[in-house]
């Protein structure tokens, strides 16, 4: 688990975000991100559902949606209708997820955002915690981002105002 | 005679139209039974393309496609499995695993694999489609290894990870397997429909 100095950790409310953040760490191994390649099944076992991948596209202008596990999709319900986020701006919750991808994109840090009441319609009797860690081929840019989720019944945990990015 | 089968690692320009321009010049080539598209363990841009019996020339137009930045290509023969003709499913994943064996073991390493897929195959949606063992490298060579790949569908990821229990049974023939291995990556994956 993580050094008990993170205090990046220790925001996190999900275990089983934690657990993913703590893979991640392994795989960084102290460089802006793991590449993607590099993001097996096995690291991530027990966790996958909860996971998900985006692909930066130009830079951070616009994001591809790639994996999404069995609970992401749960939460979703259906296929996202378009391939990018700009296929999806109509949607306010698809606008504030562009703005936490960009947020992490370029920090270059792990991003944590919630608990919080979830947005997306039908789920507002849910609240969801988000943690976005950047994927990188070339040690440079953020190129990909491992997403994670957690939802629970509105009102299991305190909520957080803003979001926290790893120091 | 086995029926051969080529693997072809793929690296595509960044950007979606390179996957366009590559899977509209696919659907053009003979032998291809796979076009896989990574999820997770495979780079954003990387295409895995399976062929079989396919023609001396497809792998180079394959290389040569609009979209295509690099290739590896790995020859395989099956074991036992696949059988002739053998398709592979639609919908769930792949999970492409490689292993790195003691060459002179390979023989072992293909009886216990066969052995232990009667009750693997019971217990969860899953399908073995084909264990092959790949041409020798110079490395392999060197290092006196055989390496194989397995590929295997499941429903989902889900699937995949629950049938993670059976293959660390101790006293099953998953862990003797595992004993012969002195390396082994699991990578998964969707098919893309070529429409052919």
């Amino acid at each position: 688990m993580t050094q008990p100095e993170d205090n990046f950790a220790r925001a996190v409310t999900s275990r089983t975000l934690l657990s993913i953040y703590d893979t991640w760490k392994i795989l960084a191994a102290g460089r802006i991100g793991p590449r993607r390649a590099e993001v097996t099944p096995a690291q991530l076992r027990r966790t996958i559902a909860w996971t998900f991948t985006i692909e930066v596209v130009d830079g951070g202008r616009d994001f591809r949606f790639g994996f999404a596990g069995d609970k992401v999709m749960q939460f979703l319900e259906q296929r996202c209708a378009a391939s990018t986020l700009a296929g999806m701006k109509a949607s306010n919750f698809f606008a504030g997820a562009g703005n936490l991808f960009r947020h992490c994109v370029e920090s270059k840090k792990p991003l944590l955002s919630g608990p919080k009441p979830a947005s997306y319609p039908g789920k507002e009797h849910l609240e969801r915690e988000v943690l976005l860690l950047p994927l990188s081929e070339d040690g440079v840019h953020v190129t990909g981002l491992l997403g994670a989720f957690e939802t629970w019944r509105l009102g299991t945990n305190q909520h957080a105002a803003a979001p926290v990015l790893a120091e | 005679m086995a029926q051969r089968y080529d693997y072809l690692t793929i690296t595509l320009a960044r950007g979606r139209q390179a996957w366009a321009d590559f899977t509209a010049a696919a659907r053009g080539v003979p032998g291809i039974i796979g076009l896989f598209q990574g999820q997770l363990g495979f780079g954003s841009n990387e295409a895995i393309v399976l062929l079989r019996d396919a023609p001396d020339d497809a792998i180079a137009t394959l290389a040569a496609a609009p979209g295509v930045v690099g290739s590896r290509a790995e020859q395989l023969t099956p074991t036992v499995r696949p059988a002739d003709g053998k398709a592979l499913k639609r919908g769930g994943i792949y999970v492409h695993r490689w292993f790195t064996v003691d060459g002179d073991r390979t023989g072992d390493f293909v009886s216990l694999s066969n052995r232990a897929w009667e009750n693997f195959e019971g217990s969860y949606d899953t399908e073995i489609f084909g264990l092959f063992t790949a041409a020798l490298s110079d490395d392999d060579t060197r290092d006196g290894a055989g390496r194989l790949l397995l590929l295997t569908w499941y429903a989902s990821h889900g699937v995949w990870e629950a049938s993670r229990d059976q293959t660390r049974d101790p006293a099953g023939l998953f862990v003797q397997r595992h004993a012969l291995t002195r390396s082994t990556i699991g990578r998964s994956s969707m098919t893309l429909d070529l429409g052919t």
